[in-house]
């Protein structure tokens, strides 16, 4: 899966997860910009990710994401 | 295997809480006790053989604060109750629910281990260690 297809399926996730059919994250998107990220919406959201990827991530790989574009990559590594 | 332990409510104010739960003839079970890790004060109400934990976080550092601009006062996650707390929580994993924390131990039960997950689709379930 390309780098471009991995963000348009995370940010039918995000749309859903935030419920913001207006929201488009990039690379650089970060929880400050993006209302109602909080703890738990996170932990929705990996698990939606999980879910929909079809791929686990470990609790270490997760604790210190500091953006989409990261965990982006770890889809990608999750994926191969 | 796993029992259902309780309904646990997100509410904002305890007392005012509990009050309407007596009046629908609830009873308490015991009085409230603090979760200094979560930062929540915790009650437990029982009717019919269903019971609810009234959660109700002191400050904006609980882990539950952010729920309650979404939730306010609502039911909002599923205890279970089972014989193998890390058999389980493997097993749920397994299906798709993503753990929240370490197992760690609850002083409002007791401190039997507790555990919280997620599951995208219905939401946050907690097991709990039969005692």
């Amino acid at each position: 899966m390309s780098k471009a297809e991995i963000f348009e399926k995370l940010n039918v996730i995000f749309r859903d997860v935030f419920d913001d059919e207006a929201l488009t994250v990039t690379e650089t998107t970060t929880a400050g910009d993006v209302d109602g990220w909080d703890s738990l919406t996170h932990i929705t959201l990996l698990a939606t990710v999980e879910d929909e990827f079809g791929i686990k991530f470990s609790m270490k790989a997760v604790q210190h994401l500091a953006n989409v574009g990261e965990l982006a990559e770890l889809i990608a590594e999750g994926l191969q | 295997m796993t029992r259902v332990h309780h309904t646990g409510y997100l509410v904002k104010h305890l007392e005012k809480s509990r009050g309407s739960f007596l009046s629908l003839d609830f009873r308490a079970l015991g009085e409230p006790v603090y979760d200094e890790d979560r930062d929540v004060d915790i009650l437990f109400l029982e009717k019919d053989g269903y019971t609810v934990e009234l959660v109700c976080p002191r400050s904006d550092a609980s882990v539950v604060a952010g729920l309650m601009k979404t939730h306010r006062n609502a039911p909002y996650h599923l205890c279970l109750e089972t014989d193998d707390l890390d058999g389980e929580l493997k097993r749920l994993e397994k299906s798709g629910f993503m753990r929240m924390e370490e197992p760690s131990p609850a002083p409002a039960l007791g401190g039997r281990r507790v555990c919280y997950l997620m599951s995208p689709w219905m939401g946050m379930v907690e097991l709990l260690e039969r005692g």
